[in-house]
């Protein structure tokens, strides 16, 4: 009798530790591992062609049309850096010299320059030292 | 006693758990000594010690090459030892969040740096914003293409995802491959405004409220990129499979970080500080 | 005491009034507002303008003469950090 009882016991336990384990399983059937990932590919397949489609018809066009507008706007800036500098007799106007600007209480590691010097566009500070 | 032994080794080969008891490794106190000399490396080098340089540069080295072994052991423990379970990967996922929520943190303190000297500028700047003598550079030019840019790629990857997740290996490489350039792609026009920008980061608080948020932000692309590409060398290399793949995961969550942070970045430092 | 009285009729000691723009303790904006309001009213009006001269009664009673001095220079060698044109 009390053999009985202890094999009802087990078993029940197993069940119940069974259910709760199921996730880690990967037993065939509705709720099992395998069906959850067969699932999320069914799913996967069709996001994937979603975000092919944004990516190839609407981030391409819209970067193509992004440069064609940067491309336009730069070159108005440039062309008006070329009229400032025509007026002002061959280079851009000198901008005074305000405490806050050019700062170098010390060199840098490497020089009196920033690691992006641009003759065009910054002071040369390798000639005022 | 061979027979014991035996028996003894399939017990600790077994283990009734999901979590990863991880073996000892000398990485973590070879990187915390790395670290230790590339920060001091570089405390020499800019305050112009002799030799600093040398010690940056090793210090540099030190981590670089400390992270690549430690990351080739993970990578082994994740891809064929079998050591990430579903438990253990909720662990790494949510150490990824962690991170990204310092991160989150440390651009605030950047983003205070800007608010606070731009929205009330000091009398030393002339009270405005931003200062006479600075030229801004203009929000609608390449700052706008690289936002394009950088949502372009936040789609692609999202498409390389997906992909994966399906089991389109094709689709997944072009993806992430796409992303990668796009990326790259980034950080050439941001090298390209950096050195045409009339300012400097030596221009007052505006250059050095400017460079510190959009070059953390740069650096962040670069460590972004790098991800990424470890992420696409072990998709061609067939380590990442449709269900397990969290260091991709990963980099693709550090990379929307990086777009979201960049768009705070153009409305705030390009469109509102430069106007 | 009648005596010391006729001393300080003659000398009038005035600080600037509360301006509501300024309302904190610290005055170094409204020290330097004043400063540019001043040769923004000069420019616009002439140095003989009188009203002009409230601005520069409050700069001169709010700002450290050391900054004054500066600004001077500064506006001497066209590198005042801020526009003076009205």
């Amino acid at each position: 009798m009390s053999f009985l009882a202890r094999n009802v016991l087990r078993s029940t336990l197993r069940a119940t530790r069974a259910t709760k384990s199921r996730a880690y399983s990967a037993a065939q059937g509705s709720g099992s591992f395998a069906a959850e990932q067969a699932a999320i590919e069914h799913h996967a397949a069709g996001t994937t062609d979603l975000w092919r489609k944004i990516s190839f018809y609407g981030c391409f066009p819209a970067v193509a049309v992004c440069v064609a507008w940067v491309y336009n706007a730069e070159a108005e800036h440039a062309a008006h850096e070329e009229h400032r500098k025509a007026e002002n007799g061959g280079h851009l106007p000198e901008v005074p010299a305000f405490e806050y600007m050019n700062r170098r209480v010390k060199p840098f590691p490497w020089g009196m320059n920033t690691l992006f010097y641009n003759p065009h566009t910054n002071k040369d500070m390798e000639a005022e030292a | 006693m061979t027979k014991n032994y035996i028996k003894m080794n399939n017990k600790i080969k077994f283990q009734y758990f999901p979590y990863h008891l991880v073996d000892p490794s000398p990485w973590p106190i070879l990187l915390s000594f790395s670290l230790l000399t590339f920060t001091t490396g570089a405390v020499l080098y800019m305050h112009g010690f002799n030799n600093g340089g040398l010690v940056l540069t090793l210090g540099f080295l030190l981590t670089s090459s400390g992270m690549a072994l430690w990351f080739r052991d993970v990578i082994s423990e994740a891809t064929l030892l079998g050591c990430h379970t579903r438990e253990v990967k909720n662990g790494l996922m949510l150490g990824v969040f962690l991170f990204i929520v310092s991160e989150v943190f440390a651009f605030l303190s950047v983003f205070w740096a800007f608010f606070h000297s731009s929205l009330s500028p000091a009398i030393e700047i002339g009270g405005s914003w931003p200062p006479l003598g600075i030229t801004p550079l203009d929000p609608f030019a390449i700052p706008l293409l690289n936002t394009i840019l950088l949502l372009s790629s936040g789609a692609f990857i999202t498409y390389g995802h997906h992909a994966l997740i399906a089991g389109n290996r094709k689709a997944a490489i072009d993806g992430t491959l796409l992303t990668i350039i796009f990326a790259i792609l980034f950080t050439g026009l941001q090298y390209y405004e950096y050195s045409e920008a009339g300012f400097t980061m030596a221009d007052g608080v505006y250059g050095s409220a400017f460079y510190a948020s959009t070059g953390l932000h740069g650096l962040h692309v670069i460590v972004g990129t790098i991800f990424i590409l470890v992420g696409f060398v072990r998709i061609v290399n067939y380590h990442l499979t449709k269900s397990h793949h969290q260091g991709f995961e990963a980099a693709i969550a550090y990379w929307h970080f990086v777009d979201v942070v960049w768009l705070f970045l153009f409305l705030a430092v390009y469109f509102w500080g430069g106007a | 005491m009648s005596e010391s009285a006729e001393t300080t009729s003659k000398y009038v000691l005035q600080t600037v009034g509360f301006d509501a723009r300024f309302p904190n303790t610290n005055q170094t904006r409204n020290c330097f507002q004043n400063y540019t309001d001043y040769f923004k009213c000069i420019t616009a009006k002439g140095e003989d303008f009188a009203p002009c001269k409230q601005f520069k009664k409050a700069y001169n009673s709010l700002c450290p003469n050391e900054w004054i001095s500066k600004w001077d220079d500064q506006r001497e060698n066209g590198t005042f950090p801020a526009s003076l044109e009205p």
